[in-house]
């Protein structure tokens, strides 16, 4: 278990070294630079910002500063706020996307493997066909349509909750349900298809020949074979919820990190770039960990194992 | 009639496919007593399980049709009971291992957990459970009980498997025990091990057993009475000695025939010529007249009815017709 963690951290290294080497190359591929404006600025005072932010040094001596820093987990200065570093602006606006993530992950979790588990129950009953097509509407209508659809009807028809921004609980309501659509609607495909997939094996039958109830059946001896590929999906979804969603924060105005990944590179805000992309680059390293320590917990069979014996 | 403990008569079970209704088995009857072991052989595919999971419902629900026949369990008609009502049945009145035990356990919870549900769900506390499937494990003659109570199912063998799966089918001492198979994914000293145990457990317990197997050698070491049947039929049964010594129906005469003798092993291996009919073109008439060496013009056109033989001992064949004019007339 100890040389796993090793491993997998060690791994965990070179998966980020070359996430920041590839967006350091592609960022600075792209025309222009932090400082490039319709109006042209005086170009004494250009060198004089450039010099200030190591920007007219070789790009290499610039990545091999950067990765420094990056190492001791300094993101640093942004380019375009002045005064705020990359680190601040993460740790300002992460918590406000995380709470909503959150909420939107658990709901989508909840109701997607509910909703999943009855339509394979009930398969091909109304139920079962009522159910998919809602998943099948809400995989297909993008976020930012059902967004707008929901503050029409929440916030202008039945003026119940607010339109936009973020100041307490009620605010989260809307936010949370545009975003959580998506991965509900897949989660319920994945578990309804996988749960049909459980049930039709041997030992639902051995079970249901010793008299073990529906609900025991559906529940205990099915269900948990199928969490396996929900299980994997909620590695990078939750990385995905957690970060925030540039169109549903735009959409509701709220204060979140998703805003910054769009953003971040209209500006050429290198520095906000390259942070962003790491920090989202972790979380999904560090969730895919967490999934993979969750499997053996739900499947005895898996071991976390090094190749050469496993 | 009805004081078997399972009668079936006239049972036709089919299966909505996507080329149409297929009847899997046609106007079965078949009837088991209290403590006695009854085989069902056949090849693959001629209705020997399906007529076994009809009985505990344990048939596709989507798909399945009980299209006509009764099944009486101890008197009562099992067909019209609900999900519910089945539920108490299983487990506690009738209960079945199967032909594959790598498949037939859950992979993701351990073999305690597996028996104990069972007990559980006939109200058994938590410690009465656990101290019953110990002596469960005990008696289907696992080896340190303590330990395999907290193993998966893929930390055991085969043979041990099933074992967990007898154990777990006499958990809650069944009446009837249906043995699907149960040695047919095991090797031949695992199988000698695991009917020498459901013998035992048979007597034991004083339950009945229906046997199903394609393996003649096992039913006539195991059984007391066969049913043999041949797609979706039963074209012979009688006790098993009668069966063994003077078949009357040509198809199980070609099953005896096709087994190897090792006192005679010179003689060459005579199989039945031909393969079973597909069940969506079934013949009109007697469903084994495609392949049957003595078939006649009857036989073509009219079902066989079952002739007595000697007591208990019928087979569904125009040969054996005492008018023999009316039937062998047309030769």
């Amino acid at each position: 278990m100890f040389l796993y963690m090793i491993k997998r951290i060690c791994g965990a290294i070179v998966v980020l070294w070359a996430v920041i080497t590839i967006t350091f190359g592609l960022m600075h591929a792209i025309p222009g630079g932090p400082f490039t404006e319709e109006k042209k600025l005086p170009p004494a005072v250009l060198a004089n910002i450039e010099e200030r932010y190591h920007l007219n040094d070789p790009l290499l001596t610039q990545y091999g500063d950067y990765l420094k820093h990056a190492a001791v987990l300094d993101l640093g200065p942004s380019f375009k706020y002045p005064g705020q570093t990359v680190n601040e602006i993460i740790a300002e606006s992460m918590p406000v996307s995380a709470q909503l993530g959150l909420i939107s992950l658990v709901l989508a979790l909840g109701t997607g493997v509910t909703a999943g588990l009855l339509a394979a129950w009930r398969k091909n009953t109304w139920m079962d066909y009522a159910l998919m097509l809602g998943a099948t509407l809400g995989v297909s209508v993008p976020s930012f349509i059902l967004a707008a659809v929901l503050i029409q009807l929440f916030a202008f028809t039945w003026p119940v909750l607010p339109a936009a921004m973020w100041k307490g609980p009620a605010y989260a309501v809307l936010p949370a349900l545009a975003l959580a659509a998506h991965p509900t609607a897949f989660i319920m495909r994945l578990t309804r298809s996988s749960v049909l997939d459980a049930l039709s094996q041997d030992y639902i039958k051995t079970a249901r020949s010793r008299g073990v109830s529906t609900w025991r059946l559906l529940v205990h001896h099915a269900l948990r074979n199928a969490l396996l590929p929900v299980v994997s999906y909620i590695g990078p979804l939750a990385a995905a919820l957690l970060t925030g969603s540039f169109i549903v924060e735009s959409i509701f105005a709220i204060p979140g990190l998703g805003r910054h990944f769009v953003t971040s590179i209209y500006n050429r805000d290198y520095t906000v770039i390259l942070g962003i992309t790491i920090f989202y680059s972790f979380l999904i390293i560090f969730m895919n960990l967490i999934i993979d320590l969750i499997y053996p917990l739900l499947d005895p069979r898996i071991r976390l194992q090094n190749h050469k014996e496993g | 009639m009805n004081d078997h403990l399972l009668s079936i008569d006239n049972l036709s079970i089919s299966f909505r496919t996507y080329r149409g209704i297929l009847e899997a088995t046609h106007k079965v009857s078949l009837f088991v007593d209290a403590g006695e072991t009854v085989g069902i052989v056949g090849e693959s595919g001629c209705g020997k399980s399906v007529t076994a999971h009809a009985v505990m419902k344990l048939l596709p629900r989507d798909s399945a049709i009980y299209s006509s026949g009764r099944i009486s369990w101890d008197g009562r008609d099992i067909i019209s009971l609900d999900e519910g009502e089945m539920n108490r049945l299983r487990g506690r009145d009738m209960a079945m291992i199967f032909q594959d035990p790598m498949t037939a356990l859950n992979p993701v919870l351990t073999i305690g957990n597996q028996i104990e549900e069972g007990l559980r769900y006939h109200a058994m506390s938590r410690q009465e459970a656990e101290q019953k499937a110990l002596s469960l494990l005990q008696e289907v003659g696992i080896t340190s009980p303590e330990r395999r109570l907290h193993q998966y199912p893929h930390e055991l063998s085969g043979g041990m498997r099933q074992r967990c799966l007898i154990a777990m089918a006499l958990s809650c001492e069944p009446r009837l025990l249906f043995a699907d198979e149960p040695t047919t994914a095991l090797d031949v000293t695992t199988e000698a091990q695991v009917l020498q145990l459901l013998r035992t457990l048979q007597q034991k317990h004083q339950m009945a057993v229906v046997l199903i197997s394609h393996n003649l050698g096992v039913i006539a070491q195991m059984c007391r009475r066969v049913y043999v049947m041949y797609a979706g039929v039963v074209v012979e049964t009688g006790r098993v000695e009668d069966i063994f010594d003077h078949p009357a129906h040509p198809y199980t005469k070609g099953l005896l025939a096709s087994l190897p003798d090792p006192a005679h092993k010179d003689k060459v291996l005579t199989g039945i010529a031909g393969q079973a009919p597909d069940l969506f073109h079934m013949p009109r008439g007697c469903r084994f007249y495609p392949r049957c060496s003595h078939a006649m013009r009857i036989c073509a056109r009219t079902v066989p009815p079952a002739y007595e033989q000697e007591t208990g001992h019928t087979a569904a064949c125009w040969l054996l017709c005492p008018e023999r004019e009316v039937c062998h007339g047309s030769h």
